[in-house]
């Protein structure tokens, strides 16, 4: 199934394209995006099951960092490209539409 | 009866799951006694009674464990889920069971056990490095987004065993 890129996928791919070789775990992927990490969750499975995105957990022992481990995000290589290619092509239509709406404004 | 400590109101929902669960055996246990209710027909009425009893004891009993029952309660985290199982597989692990709230675990349920596994011990793991503050607002984020998370991940399970080869 082909992924629809709402505003909040593309949010998250943003936040994944900033540092593409980063991972970045859920709390820390929320903080960047705005999103609520109960709105981020499910896009991720879903970057991850189109193989955008790769996913590990932390290899620390929890009770000596007092702490759960944290399950990292990272883009894979052909999952950057593809998302560097969506997050481009959302911009252009959207600045496209506002130079139309601007030109419109600016004729009337 | 004093309940143990559960965060964002986790014990109002905890008490009504659990009469709901007293409610539905009441009511399965009166249209067995007494017939088929609504003029349907028999057979029809009481499978969807029995089906609806399952769903609610299903979903309640997690939630009803260690409240009914004190004695129940697994100490130490060696239950279902990932802080029982530790680190097998992909499953990850949450050393949080104790603060746990129970809807959490429940909702986990609904999912492929697996991906379950995951989402439990994922939430547990955000939840825990949350602020006090947003924490009620990122539990309600999750359930919200739960349901439709189900869905997604019964339909990549299904479709997976499907191109499983015998």
């Amino acid at each position: 199934m082909a992924l629809r890129l709402t505003v909040q996928v593309l949010l998250v791919l943003q936040a994944l394209l900033r540092e593409p070789g980063r991972e970045l775990y859920g709390l820390e992927l929320s903080e960047e995006t705005g999103l609520l990490p109960g709105t981020s969750y499910p896009i991720l499975l879903r970057l991850e099951n189109q193989g955008w995105v790769t996913s590990r957990w932390e290899d620390i022992d929890p009770r000596a960092e007092k702490r759960p481990a944290r399950r990292y995000y990272r883009l894979t290589a052909s999952g950057a490209i593809q998302a560097s290619t969506a997050v481009a092509g959302a911009r252009r239509p959207r600045g496209a539409a506002l130079r139309g709406l601007a030109s419109e404004g600016g004729t009337a | 009866m004093t309940l143990p400590e559960f965060p964002v109101g986790a014990r109002p929902k905890r008490v009504g799951l659990v009469l709901g669960a007293l409610t539905s055996c009441g009511f399965a246990a009166w249209a067995v006694l007494t017939g088929p209710p609504l003029h349907a027909p028999g057979f029809l009425a009481l499978a969807c009674v029995a089906i609806g009893n399952a769903a609610v004891l299903y979903v309640a009993w997690p939630t009803a464990d260690g409240f009914l029952l004190p004695g129940r309660r697994k100490r130490g985290g060696r239950g279902r889920g990932p802080a029982g199982r530790g680190l097998a597989g992909d499953a990850g692990h949450a050393p949080t069971a104790a603060g746990r709230p129970p809807v959490l675990r429940a909702v986990s349920r609904l999912m492929p056990t697996e991906a379950g596994r995951r989402w439990l011990a994922e939430v547990e793991s955000v939840l825990f490095e949350t602020a006090s503050g947003q924490r009620a607002k990122a539990l309600r984020s999750y359930l919200r987004s739960a349901p439709r998370l189900v869905v997604l991940m019964w339909a990549g399970e299904l479709s997976r065993r499907v191109r499983r080869p015998r």
